[in-house]
C-alpha cells in the first residue's frame, strides 16, 4: 500500500469520524445541556462506572448492556461474519400477492442504516401470520427449532443455537434447497410444514458443550468456538459457539466468524507441497531469521517502511528452527519452513488448493468479494493472515483425513413435506483433490503434531490414532487447534469474539498455567475432551501406512533465497544463490512440479 | 473560571463529549451521563481545570477514561445477560433497551470501529476525529505509540476494505 492510498483512506476516515461526533453532538438538545448543567451546579454525581444504585438502576444497566451488546454484536458480526452474508436481509422476490418486505433477525452490512437491530422489537407487539411451521430434528428426531416468521423476520423457537443460526443461514442464504428465491425460502420455512432432518448428533453436541467447559472461564470475554465433521462424509454432526448453555455470553456466531488462521493453514501448504511432489522426508530450512520474498502484507507492518519498502522479509522470534525434514518441521510449526515451502509451492497454487480443500457453501473459489473477502496469495501466507472461519478450517481438514476426498459439508441430511413426501435427499458429491498416497503422507506428517510436536501434550485416550495442527497468531489473539481422526474432523478456536485481545497473562488461565494461550494450550486440551468422549464407544481407527517415497529424499529450496547468514536473528548478510528455477507465478495445477530439488549437498556451501 | 465562564464552557464542551462518547458506540444516554460525570469533575476542581492549556483536553481524557471503565463493568455483566436477539431476550431487555437507543445503528464510523476494544476506538478518534498526533494520544492515553500506529493500520485496513467492497476495485488488496 503506497502513501498516495494512505492519504486517500485517512481523509475517508476523517471524514467518517467527524461526521460521526457532530451528528451526536447535534443530537444532543438545548433541554438536554440545561438539565445536566442544572445536575452539574447541583453536585449531582453520576458515577456511572460504579454500581452504586438500588433496584432500579441494576435494572437500567442491565438493560443498557443489553442495548450496548446489541449495537456490539451487530458491529461485530457485521465484521466477523458479516463480510459474507449480505444477502441475510432482503426484501421477497415474492412481492405480487403484496407480501410486505420480509427480513431475517439479521442485520446485513449493506444495509445497517436501516435496519433496526432485532433487540429493538418489543415481542408483546409482535404479529405472528403463521399456520404451519416448519421445524428442524437432529438425529435422534428431537426438534432442534421451529421457524416462525414474526414481524417479517425468522425467528426460531427454542432460542437459537449455533448450529441451528448456522443452519438457517445455509437455508435461506446459501442453497436453494428450499426455493430459488429469498422470499420462497423464507415461505417455505415459515408455513411450509416441512420437517427438516439435520445432521445434528445430539450426543456429540453435548460432548462439545462440555469439552468447551476446558477453557476456564474468565473476565476478559475469551471464548472457544467448535465445528465437528464427519470425517467420511462431511455431515456436520456439532457447532458451539461460546457457552450453548448461556445464551448471550457470544451473540456473534464464532462457528463462521472469520478470523486469521495464524499457523493453522500450514496443513494445507504441506497438502499442496506433497502433491506437487515433495516427499515427508524432504529437508527444508527452517531456521529462525529466515529470509524471504516480501514485502510483508501483516497490517502492523504495513505502515512501517522498514518493512513495507523491502522486497525481502524476515522472520524473526520464536526459537531458533533447524534444517530438517518436513516430517519434523511441520509438527513442529517451524514458520521459517512452512513459509519457505508456501513460495517453493506457488502462492497461488497454496491458495487454490486451499478453496478446493475447504470447499462449502460457505467458501469457494470466485465467490465475489462482498460476499467475503478472498483468500489472498500474499508473501506471508504461511503466517496466517488470511481469514477464515472455524467450519472453513475444519472442511479443509477432513479432505486431508478422508484420504483427499472432499466432500461439502452439510447440514440437512432431507426434507419432508407436510404430507409426508421427501422432498429432498443429500446426495453425496465426493471430489478428489489430493492423490490418496499423498493424503496418506500429509497424515502422516500431522500424525507427528500429536506425538513429537505442538500437540504432544493432549494425545488421544488409549492412543487413538489423530492427526492435528495447532494456530497461534501473532501477539496470541487466536488459538486454534484443527484435530481429526478417521471417524470426525474438528476445529476449534479460541479468542475474543468481540475484538482482538491478545490472550497472555490472563489470572484465570495463568491459574492453570497458561501464561499465553497458543494452540496447543485450551484449543487442543478441548479438541482432545471432545474427540475422546465423542469416540469413547467407537472402534479404534487408523488409517493405511504411507507409501515408500519414489525417489531419495531431496532438499527443498527456493531459488535465490537459500543462503541468508544470521547471526542472533540479525541478517548479517544475504546473497542470492542461483539454485535453480521457481515455479511460474499464477501456476495452479496442483501437479506442476516443484523445479528445485536438490540434493542437499549443493546447499550445503551456504548453510 | 466564575460560574458563568463554566456555563459557556459547559455549553460547548457537553455536546462535544456527547459526540466524542457517541462515536465510540456508546449509546446516547450512556455518552450524555459520562460526559455528565466528566464536566462534574471539571467543575469540582474548577480552578485546576481552567489553568489548565487545554481545559477541554483534560475533560476529554477523563472521558475517555469512563469510557474505557464503563466498558470494562459492561463486560463483567455481560455473562448476565440472555443471549441477545431471540425473542425472549427482547422481551427482558424490554422498556430499558429501548431507552438506551442505541446511537450508532447506521454509523459509518462504527462500521470501521465497531470491532476494536474502547480503547483503541479511543485512538481511532482521537486521531482521525480530534486531529491529534500519534505521540499526541499515546500521551494521552498513556500507551506506546507502537500501539497507536497498529490500530491506525487496522482501521486503514479496515476502511480500505470496505471501499474496496462498494467500488468493486481490488488493486489495494492485491498490492498487499
Amino acid at each position: 500500500m503506497n502513501a498516495d492510498d494512505d492519504r486517500r483512506l485517512d481523509d475517508e476516515l476523517r471524514r467518517r469520524s467527524r461526521n460521526s461526533s457532530e451528528r451526536h453532538s447535534g443530537s444532543v438538545t438545548p433541554a438536554d445541556v440545561d438539565r445536566a448543567l442544572a445536575a452539574v451546579k447541583s453536585g449531582v454525581g453520576n458515577e456511572p462506572s460504579r454500581n452504586t444504585g438500588g433496584p432500579k438502576r441494576t435494572g437500567w444497566i442491565l438493560a443498557t448492556a443489553a442495548a450496548v451488546i446489541a449495537v456490539l454484536v451487530v458491529g461485530a458480526t457485521w465484521w466477523t461474519v458479516g463480510d459474507s452474508d449480505d444477502r441475510v436481509t432482503s426484501v421477497s422476490d415474492s412481492g405480487a400477492d403484496g407480501e410486505s418486505p420480509i427480513t431475517t433477525d439479521r442485520v446485513a452490512p449493506t444495509q445497517p442504516a436501516t435496519t433496526p437491530p432485532a433487540a429493538t422489537v418489543p415481542a408483546s407487539t409482535t404479529t405472528e401470520v403463521v399456520d404451519l411451521p416448519s421445524v428442524a430434528v437432529d438425529t435422534e428426531g428431537n426438534v432442534i427449532a421451529t421457524f416462525r416468521l414474526v414481524d417479517g423476520r425468522i425467528v426460531m423457537e427454542p432460542e437459537s443455537t449455533a448450529f441451528t443460526e448456522t443452519l438457517l443461514e445455509y437455508l435461506l442464504n446459501r442453497s436453494t434447497v428450499l426455493g430459488d428465491t429469498i422470499g420462497e425460502r423464507e415461505q417455505a420455512l415459515s408455513s411450509g410444514g416441512l420437517r427438516i432432518q439435520t445432521t445434528l448428533d445430539p450426543a456429540l453436541q453435548q460432548a462439545a458443550e462440555q469439552a468447551r467447559n476446558e477453557l476456564p472461564d474468565n473476565r476478559a470475554g475469551i471464548d472457544a468456538a467448535m465445528v465437528s465433521i464427519e470425517t467420511p462424509t462431511g455431515a456436520v454432526r456439532a457447532i458451539v459457539s461460546g457457552d450453548e448453555s448461556a445464551p448471550g455470553s457470544s451473540r456473534i456466531n464464532t462457528a463462521l466468524a472469520l478470523r486469521p488462521t495464524g499457523s493453522a493453514v500450514e496443513s494445507f501448504i504441506l497438502a499442496a507441497a506433497l502433491q506437487a511432489g515433495a516427499q515427508p522426508g524432504d529437508l527444508i530450512d527452517g531456521r529462525v531469521g529466515c529470509v524471504l520474498p516480501g514485502p510483508w502484507s501483516d497490517p502492523d507492518y504495513v505502515d512501517d517502511p522498514d518493512y513495507s519498502e523491502q522486497p525481502y522479509f524476515q522472520i524473526l522470534g520464536g526459537g531458533s528452527g533447524f534444517v530438517g525434514p518436513l516430517s519434523d518441521t511441520f509438527p513442529r510449526s517451524l514458520a521459517c519452513a512452512s513459509a519457505r515451502l508456501s513460495h517453493i509451492v506457488g502462492l497461488d497454487r497454496v491458495v487454490d488448493t486451499m478453496y478446493r480443500l475447504a470447499e462449502s457453501p460457505f467458501l469457494f473459489e470466485g465467490q465475489p468479494s462482498d460476499l467475503r473477502q478472498p483468500i489472498q496469495p500474499v508473501t506471508d501466507l504461511a503466517q496466517g493472515v488470511n481469514e477464515m472461519s472455524p467450519l472453513d478450517m475444519a472442511s479443509g481438514m477432513q479432505t486431508i483425513a478422508n484420504g483427499g476426498v472432499h466432500h461439502l459439508p452439510y447440514f440437512v441430511e432431507s426434507i419432508e413435506g407436510a404430507d409426508g413426501t421427501q422432498l429432498y435427499v443429500h446426495e453425496p458429491a465426493p471430489t478428489t483433490v489430493l492423490d490418496s498416497d499423498v493424503a496418506l503422507d500429509a497424515v502422516d506428517v500431522l500424525k507427528g503434531t500429536l506425538t513429537a510436536g505442538t500437540g504432544r501434550r493432549h494425545p488421544l485416550a488409549d492412543g487413538r490414532p489423530a492427526i492435528g495442527k495447532t494456530g497461534t497468531t501473532r501477539d496470541n489473539t487466536d488459538a486454534w487447534f484443527i484435530g481429526a481422526t478417521p471417524q470426525l474432523t474438528t476445529a476449534v478456536w479460541v479468542g475474543d469474539p468481540f475484538a482482538s485481545t491478545p490472550m497472555v497473562q490472563f489470572p484465570e488461565f495463568a491459574a492453570v498455567d497458561i501464561l499465553k494461550v497458543q494452540g496447543g494450550t485450551f484449543p487442543a486440551q478441548i479438541w482432545k475432551a471432545f474427540t475422546d468422549a465423542a469416540l469413547a464407544d467407537e472402534p479404534i481407527a487408523d488409517w493405511d501406512p504411507p507409501s515408500p517415497p519414489e525417489r531419495p529424499d531431496a532438499r527443498l529450496v527456493l531459488p535465490g533465497y537459500e543462503c541468508a547468514v544470521y547471526e542472533n536473528g540479525e541478517l548479517i548478510q544475504f546473497e542470492p544463490n542461483d539454485l535453480g528455477t521457481t515455479v511460474p507465478p499464477g501456476e495452479t495445477d496442483p501437479n506442476f512440479p516443484i523445479p528445485s530439488v536438490v540434493p542437499d549437498s549443493l546447499v550445503d556451501g551456504c548453510k | 473560571m466564575n460560574d458563568d465562564d463554566f456555563e459557556v464552557f459547559f455549553r460547548s464542551t457537553y455536546p462535544k463529549l456527547v459526540g466524542y462518547g457517541a462515536s465510540m458506540s456508546a449509546p446516547l444516554e450512556v455518552a450524555q451521563e459520562l460526559a455528565q460525570e466528566t464536566l462534574l469533575r471539571a467543575y469540582r476542581r474548577i480552578d485546576e481545570v481552567s489553568a489548565l492549556e487545554s481545559p477541554y483536553g483534560w475533560c476529554r481524557r477523563v472521558m475517555s477514561n469512563l469510557l474505557i471503565d464503563q466498558h470494562r463493568s459492561r463486560t463483567a455483566e455481560r455473562s448476565a445477560v440472555d443471549r441477545l436477539g431471540s425473542i425472549s431476550a427482547i422481551d427482558r431487555a424490554g422498556a430499558g433497551a429501548r431507552d438506551a437507543e442505541p446511537s450508532v445503528a447506521d454509523d459509518e464510523w462504527f462500521e470501521i470501529v465497531g470491532s476494536l476494544t474502547v480503547r483503541q476506538r479511543c485512538i481511532a478518534t482521537l486521531f482521525y476525529a480530534d486531529d491529534m498526533s500519534v505521540a499526541d494520544v499515546a500521551a494521552e492515553l498513556d500507551i506506546s505509540t507502537g500501539s497507536v500506529k497498529s490500530t491506525l493500520s487496522q482501521v486503514r485496513r479496515r476502511v480500505g476494505r470496505l471501499l474496496d467492497e462498494t467500488t468493486d476495485h481490488q488493486e489495494v488488496c492485491h498490492e498487499r
